[in-house]
Protein backbone atom coordinates (compact mmCIF):
# COMPACT_ATOMS: atom_id res chain seq x y z
CA UNK A 1 0.00 0.00 0.00
CA UNK A 2 1.54 3.77 -0.64
CA UNK A 3 1.13 6.84 0.79
CA UNK A 4 -0.13 8.36 -2.36
CA UNK A 5 -0.98 7.06 -5.46
CA UNK A 6 -1.95 8.94 -8.32
CA UNK A 7 -3.18 6.54 -11.35
CA UNK A 8 -3.86 8.09 -14.89
CA UNK A 9 -4.75 11.55 -13.50
CA UNK A 10 -5.31 14.16 -15.81
CA UNK A 11 -7.04 17.96 -15.48
CA UNK A 12 -8.26 20.01 -17.80
CA UNK A 13 -8.85 24.01 -17.35
CA UNK A 14 -11.04 24.22 -20.61
CA UNK A 15 -9.35 23.05 -23.32
CA UNK A 16 -5.92 23.29 -21.07
CA UNK A 17 -4.43 20.09 -19.78
CA UNK A 18 -3.46 21.33 -16.75
CA UNK A 19 -2.13 17.66 -15.79
CA UNK A 20 -1.78 15.07 -18.24
CA UNK A 21 -1.90 11.47 -17.53
CA UNK A 22 0.24 11.23 -14.56
CA UNK A 23 1.06 8.15 -12.23
CA UNK A 24 2.42 8.36 -9.29
CA UNK A 25 3.26 6.53 -6.47
CA UNK A 26 5.00 7.79 -2.83
CA UNK A 27 5.95 5.09 -0.46
CA UNK A 28 4.81 5.44 3.29
CA UNK A 29 8.17 7.11 4.96
CA UNK A 30 9.22 8.77 1.67
CA UNK A 31 10.38 12.52 1.53
CA UNK A 32 9.31 13.31 -1.93
CA UNK A 33 10.09 16.62 -3.86
CA UNK A 34 7.44 17.17 -6.70
CA UNK A 35 9.23 19.67 -8.87
CA UNK A 36 9.06 21.62 -12.19
CA UNK A 37 8.72 24.77 -13.53
CA UNK A 38 5.96 27.80 -12.94
CA UNK A 39 2.86 26.82 -15.01
CA UNK A 40 4.32 22.77 -15.11
CA UNK A 41 1.24 21.59 -12.96
CA UNK A 42 2.59 20.91 -9.59
CA UNK A 43 -0.13 23.29 -7.46
CA UNK A 44 -3.02 21.54 -9.44
CA UNK A 45 -1.50 18.07 -8.71
CA UNK A 46 -1.74 18.54 -5.32
CA UNK A 47 -4.88 20.28 -4.98
CA UNK A 48 -6.51 17.27 -7.12
CA UNK A 49 -4.45 15.08 -4.78
CA UNK A 50 -6.59 16.61 -1.74
CA UNK A 51 -9.76 16.48 -3.12
CA UNK A 52 -10.13 20.25 -3.59
CA UNK A 53 -10.27 20.18 -7.32
CA UNK A 54 -11.98 17.08 -8.84
CA UNK A 55 -9.54 14.88 -11.79
CA UNK A 56 -10.72 14.89 -15.41
CA UNK A 57 -9.75 11.61 -15.12
CA UNK A 58 -8.31 9.52 -13.01
CA UNK A 59 -7.87 8.25 -9.83
CA UNK A 60 -6.77 9.26 -6.44
CA UNK A 61 -6.01 7.15 -3.12
CA UNK A 62 -4.64 9.05 0.05
CA UNK A 63 -3.12 6.72 2.77
CA UNK A 64 -4.74 3.77 1.14
CA UNK A 65 -8.11 5.62 1.02
CA UNK A 66 -9.94 6.85 -2.43
CA UNK A 67 -9.72 10.44 -1.54
CA UNK A 68 -13.48 11.18 -2.94
CA UNK A 69 -14.76 8.94 0.44
CA UNK A 70 -13.31 12.37 2.10
CA UNK A 71 -12.03 10.01 4.66
CA UNK A 72 -7.80 10.84 4.21
CA UNK A 73 -7.99 14.55 6.12
CA UNK A 74 -7.72 13.60 9.71
CA UNK A 75 -4.03 12.11 9.07
CA UNK A 76 -2.77 14.69 6.63
CA UNK A 77 -1.23 18.04 7.24
CA UNK A 78 -1.56 20.75 4.11
CA UNK A 79 0.11 24.37 3.38
CA UNK A 80 -0.84 25.76 0.44
CA UNK A 81 1.49 28.29 -1.63
CA UNK A 82 -0.39 30.80 -0.38
CA UNK A 83 -0.56 31.75 3.72
CA UNK A 84 -4.22 32.57 3.04
CA UNK A 85 -5.43 32.76 7.11
CA UNK A 86 -7.94 34.54 8.34
CA UNK A 87 -6.85 38.67 9.09
CA UNK A 88 -9.13 39.47 11.44
CA UNK A 89 -8.29 35.84 13.83
CA UNK A 90 -5.72 36.55 16.59
CA UNK A 91 -2.86 33.97 16.06
CA UNK A 92 -4.29 31.73 19.08
CA UNK A 93 -8.30 31.30 17.69
CA UNK A 94 -7.08 30.68 14.68
CA UNK A 95 -4.78 27.15 15.56
CA UNK A 96 -7.96 26.76 18.12
CA UNK A 97 -9.98 27.19 15.60
CA UNK A 98 -8.11 24.84 12.85
CA UNK A 99 -7.50 22.45 15.70
CA UNK A 100 -11.01 21.77 16.90
CA UNK A 101 -11.74 19.48 13.78
CA UNK A 102 -9.65 17.02 15.07
CA UNK A 103 -10.85 14.66 17.89
CA UNK A 104 -7.23 14.56 19.97
CA UNK A 105 -4.88 17.30 19.87
CA UNK A 106 -1.57 17.00 21.66
CA UNK A 107 -2.28 20.73 22.85
CA UNK A 108 1.55 20.24 24.05
CA UNK A 109 3.39 19.08 20.88
CA UNK A 110 1.06 22.31 19.78
CA UNK A 111 2.66 24.76 22.30
CA UNK A 112 5.86 22.89 21.33
CA UNK A 113 5.62 23.90 17.49
CA UNK A 114 4.83 27.24 18.63
CA UNK A 115 7.86 27.85 20.63
CA UNK A 116 9.76 26.19 17.47
CA UNK A 117 8.90 28.86 15.34
CA UNK A 118 8.82 31.85 17.54
CA UNK A 119 5.21 32.49 17.23
CA UNK A 120 3.75 35.35 19.58
CA UNK A 121 0.24 33.99 19.06
CA UNK A 122 -1.31 37.13 21.02
CA UNK A 123 -0.80 38.90 17.78
CA UNK A 124 -3.72 39.37 14.86
CA UNK A 125 -2.76 37.34 11.77
CA UNK A 126 -3.04 40.77 10.06
CA UNK A 127 -0.68 42.18 11.85
CA UNK A 128 1.69 39.18 10.34
CA UNK A 129 4.71 39.46 8.09
CA UNK A 130 4.35 36.79 5.25
CA UNK A 131 6.28 34.10 6.55
CA UNK A 132 5.13 34.73 9.66
CA UNK A 133 2.24 33.75 8.32
CA UNK A 134 3.58 30.81 6.97
CA UNK A 135 4.78 29.50 10.32
CA UNK A 136 1.24 29.95 11.69
CA UNK A 137 0.33 27.77 8.73
CA UNK A 138 2.97 25.42 9.01
CA UNK A 139 1.91 25.10 12.85
CA UNK A 140 -1.75 24.48 11.76
CA UNK A 141 -0.77 21.56 9.82
CA UNK A 142 1.70 19.45 11.77
CA UNK A 143 -0.62 20.00 15.42
CA UNK A 144 -2.26 17.06 14.74
CA UNK A 145 0.80 14.86 14.06
CA UNK A 146 -0.03 13.40 10.56
CA UNK A 147 0.79 10.78 8.71
CA UNK A 148 1.21 12.60 5.45
CA UNK A 149 2.42 16.09 5.18
CA UNK A 150 1.62 17.54 2.11
CA UNK A 151 3.60 21.22 1.58
CA UNK A 152 3.65 23.57 -1.66
CA UNK A 153 6.15 25.97 -1.74
CA UNK A 154 6.68 25.96 1.72
CA UNK A 155 10.12 27.49 2.41
CA UNK A 156 9.30 30.37 0.47
CA UNK A 157 9.45 33.41 2.79
CA UNK A 158 10.97 31.97 5.64
CA UNK A 159 14.45 32.73 6.68
CA UNK A 160 17.12 30.46 7.12
CA UNK A 161 16.95 30.04 10.43
CA UNK A 162 12.89 29.21 10.29
CA UNK A 163 13.89 26.85 7.24
CA UNK A 164 16.24 25.08 9.45
CA UNK A 165 13.71 24.43 12.62
CA UNK A 166 11.16 23.68 10.03
CA UNK A 167 13.54 20.63 8.05
CA UNK A 168 14.93 19.92 11.48
CA UNK A 169 11.39 18.91 12.60
CA UNK A 170 10.10 17.37 9.17
CA UNK A 171 13.45 15.11 9.85
CA UNK A 172 12.71 14.05 12.85
CA UNK A 173 8.92 13.30 11.73
CA UNK A 174 10.18 11.63 8.37
CA UNK A 175 12.00 8.96 11.05
CA UNK A 176 9.25 9.00 12.96
CA UNK A 177 7.33 7.07 9.89
CA UNK A 178 5.60 10.34 8.34
CA UNK A 179 5.34 10.22 4.61
CA UNK A 180 6.56 14.10 3.51
CA UNK A 181 5.64 15.22 -0.08
CA UNK A 182 6.54 18.96 -1.07
CA UNK A 183 6.98 21.02 -4.06
CA UNK A 184 9.60 23.33 -4.47
CA UNK A 185 11.60 25.78 -6.58
CA UNK A 186 14.74 25.48 -4.12
CA UNK A 187 16.37 22.90 -5.97
CA UNK A 188 19.15 22.87 -3.26
CA UNK A 189 16.70 21.89 -0.75
CA UNK A 190 15.56 19.38 -2.44
CA UNK A 191 18.62 17.58 -3.44
CA UNK A 192 19.09 18.25 1.01
CA UNK A 193 16.32 16.38 2.23
CA UNK A 194 14.45 14.56 -0.45
CA UNK A 195 14.92 10.53 -1.39
CA UNK A 196 12.99 10.63 -3.62
CA UNK A 197 11.78 12.79 -6.86
CA UNK A 198 9.68 13.99 -9.44
CA UNK A 199 9.84 16.42 -12.28
CA UNK A 200 6.53 17.53 -14.15
CA UNK A 201 6.25 19.71 -16.88
CA UNK A 202 3.47 20.77 -18.86
CA UNK A 203 1.30 18.45 -16.59
CA UNK A 204 3.33 15.88 -17.61
CA UNK A 205 5.72 13.56 -15.18
CA UNK A 206 9.23 13.35 -17.22
CA UNK A 207 11.04 12.00 -14.53
CA UNK A 208 10.62 10.35 -11.15
CA UNK A 209 13.84 8.45 -9.27
CA UNK A 210 15.97 8.25 -6.61
CA UNK A 211 17.33 11.51 -5.42
CA UNK A 212 21.16 10.07 -4.90
CA UNK A 213 20.39 7.79 -8.09
CA UNK A 214 19.40 10.79 -10.24
CA UNK A 215 22.55 12.83 -8.74
CA UNK A 216 25.27 9.56 -9.09
CA UNK A 217 24.44 9.00 -12.85
CA UNK A 218 25.16 12.60 -13.39
CA UNK A 219 28.60 12.24 -12.84
CA UNK A 220 30.28 15.20 -11.26
CA UNK A 221 30.74 18.56 -10.85
CA UNK A 222 33.36 20.16 -12.13
CA UNK A 223 34.61 24.07 -11.52
CA UNK A 224 38.30 25.34 -13.02
CA UNK A 225 39.87 28.53 -14.03
CA UNK A 226 42.94 28.53 -16.63
CA UNK A 227 43.65 31.48 -18.69
CA UNK A 228 44.39 28.97 -21.42
CA UNK A 229 41.75 28.52 -24.46
CA UNK A 230 40.08 24.73 -23.63
CA UNK A 231 40.51 21.92 -26.14
CA UNK A 232 37.25 22.10 -27.78
CA UNK A 233 37.41 18.77 -29.13
CA UNK A 234 37.47 17.34 -25.52
CA UNK A 235 34.74 19.35 -24.52
CA UNK A 236 32.26 18.33 -27.54
CA UNK A 237 33.01 14.83 -27.17
CA UNK A 238 31.83 15.03 -23.43
CA UNK A 239 28.92 16.93 -24.59
CA UNK A 240 29.76 19.56 -21.82
CA UNK A 241 28.03 22.57 -21.77
CA UNK A 242 29.76 24.95 -19.46
CA UNK A 243 28.69 28.23 -18.20
CA UNK A 244 31.38 30.98 -18.22
CA UNK A 245 30.95 32.52 -14.45
CA UNK A 246 32.24 35.94 -15.54
CA UNK A 247 35.05 35.60 -13.38
CA UNK A 248 36.71 33.40 -16.13
CA UNK A 249 35.88 29.87 -14.09
CA UNK A 250 34.17 27.25 -15.96
CA UNK A 251 31.55 25.07 -14.65
CA UNK A 252 30.48 21.24 -16.32
CA UNK A 253 28.89 18.10 -15.39
CA UNK A 254 31.42 15.43 -16.72
CA UNK A 255 30.00 11.79 -16.82
CA UNK A 256 33.14 10.30 -18.41
CA UNK A 257 36.11 8.16 -16.84
CA UNK A 258 37.66 10.23 -13.81
CA UNK A 259 41.30 9.13 -15.27
CA UNK A 260 40.99 10.57 -18.69
CA UNK A 261 39.38 14.05 -16.94
CA UNK A 262 42.45 13.91 -15.04
CA UNK A 263 44.49 13.69 -17.96
CA UNK A 264 43.34 16.34 -19.92
CA UNK A 265 43.28 18.95 -16.84
CA UNK A 266 46.73 18.31 -16.55
CA UNK A 267 47.51 19.62 -19.97
CA UNK A 268 46.57 23.39 -18.20
CA UNK A 269 47.86 25.65 -15.80
CA UNK A 270 44.97 25.32 -13.73
CA UNK A 271 44.37 28.65 -11.47
CA UNK A 272 41.45 26.93 -9.55
CA UNK A 273 39.60 23.20 -9.38
CA UNK A 274 36.60 22.04 -7.28
CA UNK A 275 34.75 18.67 -8.07
CA UNK A 276 31.67 18.34 -6.34
CA UNK A 277 28.22 16.42 -7.09
CA UNK A 278 26.41 17.61 -9.54
CA UNK A 279 23.35 19.76 -8.51
CA UNK A 280 19.72 19.35 -9.24
CA UNK A 281 19.91 22.52 -10.37
CA UNK A 282 21.92 21.42 -13.38
CA UNK A 283 19.97 18.26 -13.83
CA UNK A 284 16.58 19.82 -13.80
CA UNK A 285 18.07 22.87 -16.56
CA UNK A 286 18.49 19.58 -18.31
CA UNK A 287 15.07 17.78 -18.68
CA UNK A 288 13.54 21.37 -18.66
CA UNK A 289 15.38 22.29 -21.86
CA UNK A 290 15.42 18.30 -23.04
CA UNK A 291 13.39 15.44 -23.50
CA UNK A 292 11.84 13.00 -20.80
CA UNK A 293 12.76 9.37 -19.88
CA UNK A 294 9.66 8.29 -19.39
CA UNK A 295 6.02 8.67 -20.64
CA UNK B 1 -19.85 13.04 19.74
CA UNK B 2 -20.22 12.18 15.75
CA UNK B 3 -17.12 13.52 14.62
CA UNK B 4 -19.13 15.51 11.65
CA UNK B 5 -21.22 17.17 14.22
CA UNK B 6 -18.29 18.26 16.43
CA UNK B 7 -16.75 19.73 13.20
CA UNK B 8 -20.23 21.29 12.55
CA UNK B 9 -20.56 22.94 15.45
CA UNK B 10 -17.01 24.27 15.25
CA UNK B 11 -17.80 25.94 11.67
CA UNK B 12 -21.00 27.16 12.40
CA UNK B 13 -19.44 28.72 15.92
CA UNK B 14 -16.48 30.48 13.84
CA UNK B 15 -19.29 31.76 11.01
CA UNK B 16 -21.18 33.40 13.73
CA UNK B 17 -18.76 34.93 15.18
CA UNK B 18 -17.17 36.25 11.94
CA UNK B 19 -20.77 37.49 10.83
CA UNK B 20 -21.62 38.77 14.74
CA UNK B 21 -20.21 42.18 14.18
CA UNK B 22 -22.03 43.11 11.05
CA UNK B 23 -25.24 41.87 12.02
CA UNK B 24 -25.38 43.72 15.21
CA UNK B 25 -24.68 46.78 12.25
CA UNK B 26 -27.64 46.16 10.57
CA UNK B 27 -30.06 46.13 13.34
CA UNK B 28 -29.38 48.52 15.19
CA UNK B 29 -29.77 50.93 11.74
CA UNK B 30 -32.27 49.52 11.05
CA UNK B 31 -33.91 49.55 14.57
CA UNK B 32 -32.98 53.01 14.95
CA UNK B 33 -34.56 53.85 11.10
CA UNK B 34 -37.81 52.13 12.36
CA UNK B 35 -38.27 54.06 15.72
CA UNK B 36 -37.49 57.37 14.44
CA UNK B 37 -39.99 56.63 11.57
CA UNK B 38 -42.56 55.73 14.21
CA UNK B 39 -42.00 58.13 16.49
CA UNK B 40 -43.20 60.77 13.86
CA UNK B 41 -46.85 59.00 14.20
CA UNK B 42 -48.38 60.66 16.90
CA UNK B 43 -48.01 64.03 14.83
CA UNK B 44 -49.85 62.41 12.48
CA UNK B 45 -53.37 61.84 14.45
CA UNK B 46 -54.19 65.55 13.70
CA UNK B 47 -56.76 65.61 11.63
CA UNK B 48 -55.88 68.75 9.69
CA UNK B 49 -52.26 67.53 9.39
CA UNK B 50 -54.17 64.37 8.16
CA UNK B 51 -55.62 65.98 5.58
CA UNK B 52 -53.11 67.44 4.38
CA UNK B 53 -51.20 64.31 3.75
CA UNK B 54 -54.01 62.75 1.93
CA UNK B 55 -54.21 66.45 -0.24
CA UNK B 56 -50.64 66.09 -0.91
CA UNK B 57 -50.68 62.09 -2.00
CA UNK B 58 -53.42 62.89 -4.23
CA UNK B 59 -51.58 64.85 -6.47
CA UNK B 60 -49.00 62.87 -6.79
CA UNK B 61 -48.75 60.89 -10.25
CA UNK B 62 -50.22 57.17 -9.58
CA UNK B 63 -46.52 56.05 -10.79
CA UNK B 64 -45.06 57.83 -8.13
CA UNK B 65 -47.22 56.59 -5.24
CA UNK B 66 -46.74 53.55 -6.07
CA UNK B 67 -43.23 53.76 -6.59
CA UNK B 68 -43.23 54.96 -2.62
CA UNK B 69 -45.97 51.93 -1.71
CA UNK B 70 -48.84 53.99 -1.89
CA UNK B 71 -49.90 52.41 -5.29
CA UNK B 72 -53.14 50.92 -5.77
CA UNK B 73 -54.43 52.25 -1.81
CA UNK B 74 -58.03 53.51 -2.09
CA UNK B 75 -58.05 54.26 1.70
CA UNK B 76 -54.62 56.16 2.78
CA UNK B 77 -55.09 55.88 6.54
CA UNK B 78 -52.16 57.14 8.40
CA UNK B 79 -53.87 57.16 11.39
CA UNK B 80 -54.47 53.54 11.36
CA UNK B 81 -51.35 52.30 13.61
CA UNK B 82 -50.46 49.07 11.62
CA UNK B 83 -51.11 51.10 8.12
CA UNK B 84 -48.36 53.36 9.08
CA UNK B 85 -45.97 50.73 10.59
CA UNK B 86 -46.74 48.13 7.31
CA UNK B 87 -46.59 50.92 5.37
CA UNK B 88 -42.67 51.55 6.54
CA UNK B 89 -42.03 47.89 6.38
CA UNK B 90 -41.97 47.73 2.52
CA UNK B 91 -38.88 49.85 3.12
CA UNK B 92 -36.96 48.14 5.65
CA UNK B 93 -37.65 44.73 4.10
CA UNK B 94 -35.70 46.46 1.29
CA UNK B 95 -32.53 47.28 3.26
CA UNK B 96 -33.08 43.26 5.04
CA UNK B 97 -33.18 41.68 1.66
CA UNK B 98 -29.71 43.43 0.55
CA UNK B 99 -28.36 42.40 4.32
CA UNK B 100 -29.28 38.77 3.34
CA UNK B 101 -27.98 38.54 -0.44
CA UNK B 102 -24.67 39.90 1.27
CA UNK B 103 -24.48 37.60 3.62
CA UNK B 104 -25.76 34.59 1.49
CA UNK B 105 -23.11 35.47 -0.94
CA UNK B 106 -19.90 36.32 1.42
CA UNK B 107 -20.57 33.22 3.22
CA UNK B 108 -19.46 31.65 0.80
CA UNK B 109 -17.43 33.98 -1.66
CA UNK B 110 -14.92 35.09 0.96
CA UNK B 111 -14.12 31.39 2.14
CA UNK B 112 -12.83 31.16 -1.69
CA UNK B 113 -11.54 34.75 -2.74
CA UNK B 114 -9.23 35.00 0.17
CA UNK B 115 -8.10 31.65 -0.26
CA UNK B 116 -9.36 30.03 2.93
CA UNK B 117 -10.82 27.15 1.79
CA UNK B 118 -7.49 25.26 1.00
CA UNK B 119 -7.23 24.95 4.58
CA UNK B 120 -10.46 24.35 5.23
CA UNK B 121 -11.70 21.81 3.08
CA UNK B 122 -8.77 19.94 4.17
CA UNK B 123 -9.34 19.62 7.69
CA UNK B 124 -11.05 16.59 8.60
CA UNK B 125 -14.91 18.21 7.44
CA UNK B 126 -16.92 17.41 4.73
CA UNK B 127 -17.74 19.33 1.88
CA UNK B 128 -21.24 19.01 2.50
CA UNK B 129 -20.91 19.62 6.54
CA UNK B 130 -19.17 23.24 5.24
CA UNK B 131 -22.13 24.31 3.12
CA UNK B 132 -24.61 23.14 5.75
CA UNK B 133 -23.21 25.05 8.92
CA UNK B 134 -22.85 28.14 6.32
CA UNK B 135 -26.53 27.56 5.20
CA UNK B 136 -27.55 27.33 8.92
CA UNK B 137 -25.36 30.28 9.57
CA UNK B 138 -27.54 32.44 7.60
CA UNK B 139 -30.52 31.20 8.56
CA UNK B 140 -30.27 31.98 11.67
CA UNK B 141 -28.77 35.28 11.01
CA UNK B 142 -32.04 35.81 8.90
CA UNK B 143 -34.17 34.98 11.33
CA UNK B 144 -32.36 36.70 14.67
CA UNK B 145 -32.83 40.08 12.43
CA UNK B 146 -36.46 38.80 11.80
CA UNK B 147 -37.52 38.33 15.49
CA UNK B 148 -35.14 41.21 16.70
CA UNK B 149 -37.16 43.79 14.72
CA UNK B 150 -40.55 41.93 15.57
CA UNK B 151 -40.12 42.60 18.95
CA UNK B 152 -38.81 45.81 18.28
CA UNK B 153 -42.13 46.80 16.56
CA UNK B 154 -44.10 45.40 18.79
CA UNK B 155 -42.50 47.47 21.37
CA UNK B 156 -42.82 50.43 19.47
CA UNK B 157 -46.24 49.88 18.79
CA UNK B 158 -47.05 48.90 22.08
CA UNK B 159 -45.61 52.24 23.51
CA UNK B 160 -47.92 54.02 20.36
CA UNK B 161 -50.90 52.08 20.85
CA UNK B 162 -53.21 54.35 22.52
CA UNK B 163 -56.66 52.84 21.82
CA UNK B 164 -55.34 49.36 22.01
CA UNK B 165 -56.53 48.11 18.57
CA UNK B 166 -55.28 44.51 17.97
CA UNK B 167 -52.14 44.11 16.16
CA UNK B 168 -50.09 41.22 17.85
CA UNK B 169 -51.19 38.87 15.06
CA UNK B 170 -50.71 40.95 12.25
CA UNK B 171 -47.13 41.99 12.93
CA UNK B 172 -46.28 37.90 13.22
CA UNK B 173 -48.27 37.75 9.91
CA UNK B 174 -46.07 40.42 8.41
CA UNK B 175 -42.80 39.30 10.31
CA UNK B 176 -43.39 35.75 8.49
CA UNK B 177 -44.11 37.10 5.51
CA UNK B 178 -41.19 38.80 5.16
CA UNK B 179 -38.50 36.38 6.80
CA UNK B 180 -39.77 33.96 3.56
CA UNK B 181 -38.54 37.07 1.50
CA UNK B 182 -35.03 37.71 2.87
CA UNK B 183 -34.47 33.85 2.89
CA UNK B 184 -35.76 33.54 -0.59
CA UNK B 185 -33.03 36.25 -1.89
CA UNK B 186 -30.28 35.20 0.52
CA UNK B 187 -30.63 31.79 -0.09
CA UNK B 188 -30.34 32.68 -4.16
CA UNK B 189 -27.37 34.46 -3.59
CA UNK B 190 -26.03 31.66 -1.50
CA UNK B 191 -26.62 29.00 -4.29
CA UNK B 192 -25.68 30.90 -6.63
CA UNK B 193 -22.25 31.60 -4.44
CA UNK B 194 -22.22 27.60 -4.32
CA UNK B 195 -22.59 26.75 -7.41
CA UNK B 196 -20.83 29.00 -9.29
CA UNK B 197 -17.12 29.07 -10.23
CA UNK B 198 -16.47 32.31 -10.23
CA UNK B 199 -18.13 33.25 -6.89
CA UNK B 200 -16.79 37.08 -6.00
CA UNK B 201 -19.96 38.74 -8.34
CA UNK B 202 -23.09 36.60 -7.04
CA UNK B 203 -24.16 39.31 -4.36
CA UNK B 204 -24.16 41.91 -7.37
CA UNK B 205 -26.24 39.97 -9.99
CA UNK B 206 -28.93 38.58 -6.89
CA UNK B 207 -28.90 42.19 -6.00
CA UNK B 208 -29.79 43.15 -9.82
CA UNK B 209 -32.33 40.58 -9.60
CA UNK B 210 -33.66 41.90 -6.29
CA UNK B 211 -34.18 45.28 -7.64
CA UNK B 212 -35.71 43.94 -11.05
CA UNK B 213 -38.09 42.19 -9.02
CA UNK B 214 -38.83 45.00 -7.01
CA UNK B 215 -39.73 46.96 -10.23
CA UNK B 216 -41.56 44.17 -11.37
CA UNK B 217 -44.08 45.14 -8.85
CA UNK B 218 -44.39 48.49 -9.26
CA UNK B 219 -45.14 48.20 -13.24
CA UNK B 220 -47.71 45.52 -12.44
CA UNK B 221 -49.55 48.17 -10.26
CA UNK B 222 -48.98 51.21 -12.38
CA UNK B 223 -50.35 49.28 -15.96
CA UNK B 224 -53.34 46.06 -15.13
CA UNK B 225 -52.31 44.37 -18.30
CA UNK B 226 -49.04 43.72 -16.19
CA UNK B 227 -51.20 42.81 -13.21
CA UNK B 228 -49.90 39.31 -13.59
CA UNK B 229 -46.40 40.55 -12.99
CA UNK B 230 -47.22 40.84 -9.20
CA UNK B 231 -46.39 37.14 -8.85
CA UNK B 232 -42.85 37.79 -9.88
CA UNK B 233 -42.09 40.66 -7.22
CA UNK B 234 -42.49 39.14 -3.57
CA UNK B 235 -43.36 42.85 -2.92
CA UNK B 236 -46.89 41.70 -3.97
CA UNK B 237 -47.09 40.21 -0.25
CA UNK B 238 -46.86 43.99 1.13
CA UNK B 239 -49.19 45.82 -0.68
CA UNK B 240 -50.25 47.94 2.14
CA UNK B 241 -53.80 48.21 1.14
CA UNK B 242 -54.02 44.29 2.46
CA UNK B 243 -52.37 45.68 6.43
CA UNK B 244 -54.80 44.83 8.12
CA UNK B 245 -56.12 40.95 6.23
CA UNK B 246 -55.23 38.07 7.42
CA UNK B 247 -53.64 35.62 5.44
CA UNK B 248 -55.46 34.88 2.17
CA UNK B 249 -55.46 31.87 0.15
CA UNK B 250 -52.74 33.66 -2.51
CA UNK B 251 -50.85 34.54 0.66
CA UNK B 252 -50.52 31.00 1.52
CA UNK B 253 -49.42 29.52 -2.05
CA UNK B 254 -47.08 32.51 -2.46
CA UNK B 255 -45.31 31.50 0.44
CA UNK B 256 -45.38 27.86 -0.25
CA UNK B 257 -43.78 28.96 -3.35
CA UNK B 258 -41.08 30.82 -1.76
CA UNK B 259 -40.24 27.87 0.47
CA UNK B 260 -40.46 25.55 -2.18
CA UNK B 261 -38.22 27.75 -4.21
CA UNK B 262 -35.83 28.53 -1.17
CA UNK B 263 -35.53 24.42 -0.64
CA UNK B 264 -34.54 23.51 -4.20
CA UNK B 265 -32.04 26.20 -4.17
CA UNK B 266 -30.38 24.83 -1.33
CA UNK B 267 -30.81 21.65 -2.54
CA UNK B 268 -29.14 22.98 -5.88
CA UNK B 269 -25.98 24.52 -3.75
CA UNK B 270 -25.63 21.06 -1.58
CA UNK B 271 -24.97 19.16 -4.80
CA UNK B 272 -23.01 22.22 -6.65
CA UNK B 273 -20.71 22.90 -3.58
CA UNK B 274 -20.07 19.21 -2.78
CA UNK B 275 -19.14 18.08 -6.75
CA UNK B 276 -17.74 21.45 -7.99
CA UNK B 277 -13.47 22.44 -7.86
CA UNK B 278 -13.39 24.17 -4.11
CA UNK B 279 -10.34 25.87 -5.22
CA UNK B 280 -9.37 27.89 -8.20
Amino acid sequence: MKAISINRLSKNYGKLAAVDNINLDISYGDFFGFIGPNGAGKTTTIKTMLNLLNPYTGHIKILGKDIKLNQFQKDIGYVPGEASLYDNLRVKEQINYFGRFFDKLDQNYVNELKTMFLIDDRKKISELSLGNKKKVAIVCALMNKPKLLIFDEVSNSLDPMMQKALFGELLRLNKLGTTIFFSSHNLEEVQTYCKNIAIIREGKIIKKDNVKKIIDSNGIQITIKTKQKLNPGFLQKHNIKHDEMGTGAITFAYKGDVDELIYYLSKYKLEYLRITDVKLENIFDEYYEGGSDES
Amino acid sequence: MNHNNKSYRNLYRFEVRQNYRSFIIWILVIIGVMVLFMSTYPSFQSADYMQLVNAKIDALPKGFGVAFGLGGITGINFKDLYFFYSYMCQFYVIAIVIYAISLGSNIISKENSEKHIDYLATKPIRKGTIIIAKYSVLVTFILAITIGLLVAGCLTILTLNTNNSPFFYQIIRLSVKSFLVYLFFGTLAFSISAASKKTSRSSLFVAGLFFISYLTGIISQIQPKFESLKYLSPFFMFETTKAGQGFSQQDYLYMLALTLASTVLVVIAYWRYTTKDLSL
